[in-house]
């Protein structure tokens, strides 16, 4: 019997990623599915990561996606199927339709920056995961990747089922990745690099029956970072290696 | 926004009414932190000591109020509850504003209210305290971002707030360069 993954896309560089681990796992028991909705609206730059990523990546055995390959085109290769809502808005009733229509067992959230789930998704009645980039609760919020770096500690993601109090869900595994370098984008690169690691890594704990968890320390809520402590995080990381540069 | 990409320019002569963007900032390098630095520096410049920055007990609002008692239940730290200013710093980092009067979950009373720009550097003063303290992050964030509204409006200042403006520009420095000593 086979786990069914539904992806709610938006057009995003974290999409790509998720559908490349999906992809990259090949896991016959894992069936994949979409909503992809605001793409005709939202239209995004290919990029291609720097060496300085594809090394990270190559160092620390994580999948380096290609963030040129539009969703559409991993979902079109793989023979798995998708729906598509116009609205940009995740919270329509066309999105939480197209979700209620599709049978899966758990839903994955790669939507627009400063998306918030509403009440309607969690009505549904499926299981909602997300990948937070920071250790829940005691990085819990926003650009919490540059308070990991400013708190001395590894960066880290947190999968988490998603409810509708923001980043409260109870945890399915939280991983730690190492500080990268210099010259690795953090907002693009990075960031949708880990979230991707660490949703396959959850894909495969749930297939291994792993029961969810709280983590019962203290809550740190972090807001957006102000430039200055962000160059600061920026520049407090180590240089690559020169023959890399 | 004040200036180019050379020059510091978190400044916004229509703060706090209008917020200053901080989301996706680029990357400058030591450039940026150079060009920050400067430009609060320049700001010390133009501040004149005052002899006494005593607090004016006339007419004090109630966040005015608030922000005293703060002050000095901050020195006894084994008594401050850190809840009430983690959820004004919460307001502060949605709103980028301070309003004059608040009920108890800190929603403003009159949302036109935060036009009193002494709260604000004093709000800078509370922040410092604060971060001076546990050295958690978000406090010093906000001050910093409190520190941009200050400057911002530097003009409007009395002479009495430019002075703790002053002092909680130098403790940002201070506690920047602190922190970049820590993290090498």
């Amino acid at each position: 019997m086979s786990f069914k993954v539904l992806l709610l896309a938006g057009n995003t560089y974290r999409a790509r990623a998720y559908a490349q681990q999906l992809q990259e796992v090949n896991n016959q028991e894992i069936e994949v599915f979409g909503v992809f909705f605001g793409f005709s609206s939202k239209p995004v730059e290919d990029i291609v990561l720097n060496n300085q990523a594809k090394e990270y990546c190559n160092i620390n055995n994580i999948l380096c996606p290609d963030l040129s390959e539009n969703i559409k085109e991993t979902y079109r290769k793989n023979k798995w199927h998708y729906s598509e809502i116009d609205s940009v808005d995740v919270n329509s009733e066309e999105v939480i339709q197209a979700i209620k229509e599709t049978e899966c067992d758990i839903v994955v959230f790669a939507g627009y920056g400063g998306q918030i789930l509403r009440t309607g998704h969690f009505k549904v009645g499926k299981n909602y995961l997300h990948m937070h980039p920071g250790k829940l609760p005691i990085e819990r919020g926003s650009t919490t990747l540059y308070y990991s770096i400013l708190n001395g500690r590894n960066c880290s993601v947190t999968a988490f089922y998603m409810t509708e109090k923001i980043d409260e869900g109870k945890n399915i595994i939280c991983k730690e990745y190492p500080v990268p370098t210099k010259g690795v984008d953090m907002d693009y690169g990075f960031d949708n690099i880990i979230r991707a690691d660490c949703f396959i890594e959850a894909i495969k704990a749930l297939l291994n029956g792993k029961p969810p968890f709280v983590n019962d320390e203290e809550s740190v809520e972090y807001y957006v970072i102000h430039p200055v402590l962000k160059h600061v995080a920026l520049l407090s990381m180590k240089d690559v290696k020169k023959d890399l540069a | 926004m004040i200036g180019d990409s050379l020059t510091y320019k978190y400044l916004l002569e229509s703060a706090p009414k209008e917020k200053i963007n901080y989301s996706y900032s680029k990357y400058n390098g030591e450039d940026f932190i150079d060009a920050w630095k400067n430009s609060r520096l320049r700001f010390i410049s133009l501040i004149k000591p005052v002899e006494d920055i005593g607090i004016n007990d006339v007419n004090q609002t109630k966040t005015e109020i608030l922000f005293t008692q703060w002050k000095n239940d901050l020195v006894k730290r084994s008594v401050f509850d850190f809840k009430p200013l983690n959820l004004l710093v919460k307001r502060f980092e949605v709103t980028k504003k301070i309003y004059s009067e608040y009920d108890r979950y800190f929603r403003p009373l009159n949302r036109k209210s935060f036009m009193l720009l002494g709260l604000y550097v004093q709000f800078g003063v509370v922040l410092g305290s604060a971060y001076g303290i546990t050295k958690k992050l978000p406090y010093l964030n906000s001050l910093i971002k409190i520190n941009d509204i200050g400057c911002s409006l530097f003009k409007q200042l009395t002479d009495s707030d430019k002075n703790i403006l002053g002092n909680n520009i130098r403790l940002e420095l201070d506690f920047v360069d602190s922190l970049r000593a820590n993290l090498h």
